[in-house]
């Protein structure tokens, strides 16, 4: 005997007309005295109604019958098994299972890997690094300027495990270097200022700025970890690099001329300059006009490095040697090498300002337009010069320009802001002395860099 | 229970039923006009398992009967008698369409069910009882059958959308 709650269960038996003459005792006999139970099956006299009908009841058996016989004849009986919820939970947890163990691997994969490279740095370090800068005279700097840079070195390397080796390795250097420089004894510092006192356009080598520019530096490299962790460093950089002794910062001019991410930016100017061969496709003020705008150039470069210059100067003169071009001292000769090399690729004009004419363009010289010569990174160019020039301009820029008029030209001579200069005395292949100067823009934005080099002071 | 004591008792239920459906003074008229059929109609029904069942048919007719002549009276929208059509004495059309609705969803809703539903659907509609439909499950216990049932209906009103209507 069914409880009367349990009555509710024949509800179904009572629309499809299927109950025994027992149960629709039961049944009604409750629903007499149950009005829930009555008012349910007052409900489900709609079903049952639309159930008498033979015909409709004969389209939802053959509805029902399709249904059933596909499914009686199913693809396989291990896909039901899927559509159990037992079967759909064990699915799930063998799938979950399958993802932990293939993250786990990966993951346990990474970190050997990186093991690996933290002991290859490590041991990379701990040989002596052939650079000079170590065993050099540094400027001197505040606590302050010390702990910013090491705070600026410690974010740096924490934010980059592992991605830019060569990056953390110069930003690690370049604070051991700061930290030897807070070492050094006062004594000294007086050649080391007067040299830096030889250098006029390094009114920045104050601690502050240099770890400012150093700072500015790591930030261009560590924004482009990945490429400059992938290819290898300019092969020509040591050989350019070997002084003897070397004046200035040590992390001004110098150090961001051969900054990492020349390579990056290498790379990208090849392409650009692959399909803009001739410079001479470039033309117009406009041109110009785009050179001088930061943001066009950073986003046609991407991620650069300030731009930057070195040159020396070569003279041939009577006395048919090879004597050293130094910026204090007059020369006396027929004719000047301008040695000169760019740490990105880009373009370059040189102009010439003999006291007596307008300043004109020296390099390149063609019959019609004057347009600017193409500079490989870190290839250096020979570039002959008379020597009754005063002063020799170059304007070097990532992109190629025309031809700059004489407003031009004071316009940029006027305000070349933020640029560092450092010079380099190093020992050539004959023996001789060689006078570098590097000139680096701070602000990696600027696409345009100009120089003034004394040549002759009367 | 004797004819008249069902009776009784079915113009009680069918009354309370009514009242939670329609107005109490209409109710009053549906349980009147029920058991008027029940008792001309019918005279000869007396077993307690045909009356009631023939009782929940009328009622149900008597209802739909009673909303078709409101909408027709134009109580539910205000429409001039000039302006309905004349009856047809035929299938009336909008009871068709009403069917064909209901069968169609109640199709779109069957094809929802689970397979275990629709096997013991197909065996009700074949008039299989409850212990028959137990042999053919395998099943030991005919509370299985019941609670399957019950669970399947359950499952198909909610994907009729709450109503066999």
């Amino acid at each position: 005997m069914m409880s009367e709650h349990d009555l509710e269960k024949l509800l179904g038996g009572f629309a499809a007309d299927t109950l025994t003459p027992e149960e629709q005792q039961q049944l009604y006999s409750v629903a007499l005295q149950d009005q829930e139970l009555f008012n349910s099956l007052a409900d489900e006299q709609a079903l049952r109604e639309l159930l008498a009908d033979p015909i409709v009841r004969r389209r939802l058996l053959q509805a029902v019958q399709g249904k059933c016989s596909t499914t009686d004849r199913g693809p396989a009986p291990w896909l039901n098994w899927f559509r159990r919820p037992a079967g759909l939970a064990w699915a799930g947890g063998l799938a979950a299972a399958v993802f932990a163990v293939t993250l786990g691997t990966h993951v346990y994969q990474e970190s050997l890997r990186q093991a690996g490279r933290s002991v290859a740095i490590e041991e990379e370090s701990a040989r002596p690094a052939p650079t000079p800068a170590p065993s050099e005279p540094q400027p001197a700097s505040p606590p302050i300027g010390e702990s910013r840079l090491n705070a600026q070195t410690t974010t740096k390397s924490a934010d980059m495990p592992g991605k830019d080796t060569r990056a953390a390795k110069t930003a690690k250097h370049a604070a051991e270097v700061m930290a030897k420089s807070v070492e050094e004894p006062a004594a000294a510092r007086p050649g080391l200022d007067a040299v830096r006192e030889r250098s006029p356009s390094t009114p920045h080598g104050s601690p502050q700025s240099e770890a400012e520019a150093l700072g500015s530096a790591e930030q261009e490299r560590a924004s482009t970890p990945s490429i400059s962790a992938l290819v290898p460093a300019p092969a020509n950089i040591p050989a350019t690099a070997a002084p003897t002794g070397q004046v200035g910062s040590a992390l001004s001019a110098r150090s961001l001329f051969y900054g990492d991410t020349g390579e990056l930016t290498s790379e990208l100017m090849t392409g650009t300059q692959e399909r803009s061969h001739s410079t001479q496709q470039f033309e117009g003020l406009e041109q110009k006009k785009d050179l001088l705008r930061p943001s066009q150039t950073r986003n046609l470069t991407g991620s650069t490095k300030p731009l930057g210059l070195r040159y020396s100067l070569v003279t041939h003169g009577m006395k048919g040697s090879h004597d050293d071009g130094d910026l204090g001292t007059s020369l006396q000769t027929d004719s000047i090498d301008l040695m000169i090399e760019a740490n990105q690729d880009g373009f370059f004009q040189m102009w010439g300002d003999d006291g007596a004419l307008e300043p004109h363009i020296v390099f390149p010289l063609t019959e019609h337009d004057p347009v600017s010569s193409r500079l490989i990174a870190h290839q250096l160019r020979r570039i002959p010069i008379l020597a009754v020039y005063r002063t020799i301009t170059v304007h070097f820029s990532r992109m190629p320009f025309g031809a700059l008029s004489s407003k031009d030209l004071v316009e940029m001579n006027r305000s070349p802001r933020g640029q560092l200069q450092e010079s380099s005395t190093s020992m050539g292949a004959s023996g001789s002395q060689e006078l570098a100067i590097y000139v680096v823009n701070q602000d990696p934005s600027v696409g345009m860099l100009v120089v003034q080099i004394p040549i002759h002071q009367p | 229970m004797d004819r008249d004591q069902i009776l009784a008792t079915l113009r009680e239920r069918i009354l309370a039923f009514a009242t939670s459906r329609v107005s109490r003074d209409y109710a009053e008229d549906l349980t009147q006009d029920v058991l008027a059929v029940l008792h001309d109609r019918y005279p000869t029904v007396r077993e307690l398992a045909e009356l009631v069942p023939l009782a929940f048919q009328v009622l149900r007719y008597k209802m739909l009967d009673a909303h078709r002549k409101a909408l027709r009276r134009g109580e539910y929208n205000q429409e001039l008698i000039e302006e309905l059509p004349l009856a047809d004495t035929g299938d009336d059309p909008v009871a068709q369409l009403d069917q064909k609705q209901r069968v169609d969803w109640l199709l779109t809703a069957i094809a929802q069910l689970g397979e275990r539903c629709r096997e013991l659907f197909r065996w009700k509609l074949e008039g299989k009882s409850f212990p028959e439909i137990q042999k053919l499950m395998n099943q030991t216990s005919i509370n299985t059958i019941y609670t399957w049932d019950l669970r399947c209906r359950k499952q198909l009103l909610a994907f009729m959308g709450g109503s066999w209507e």
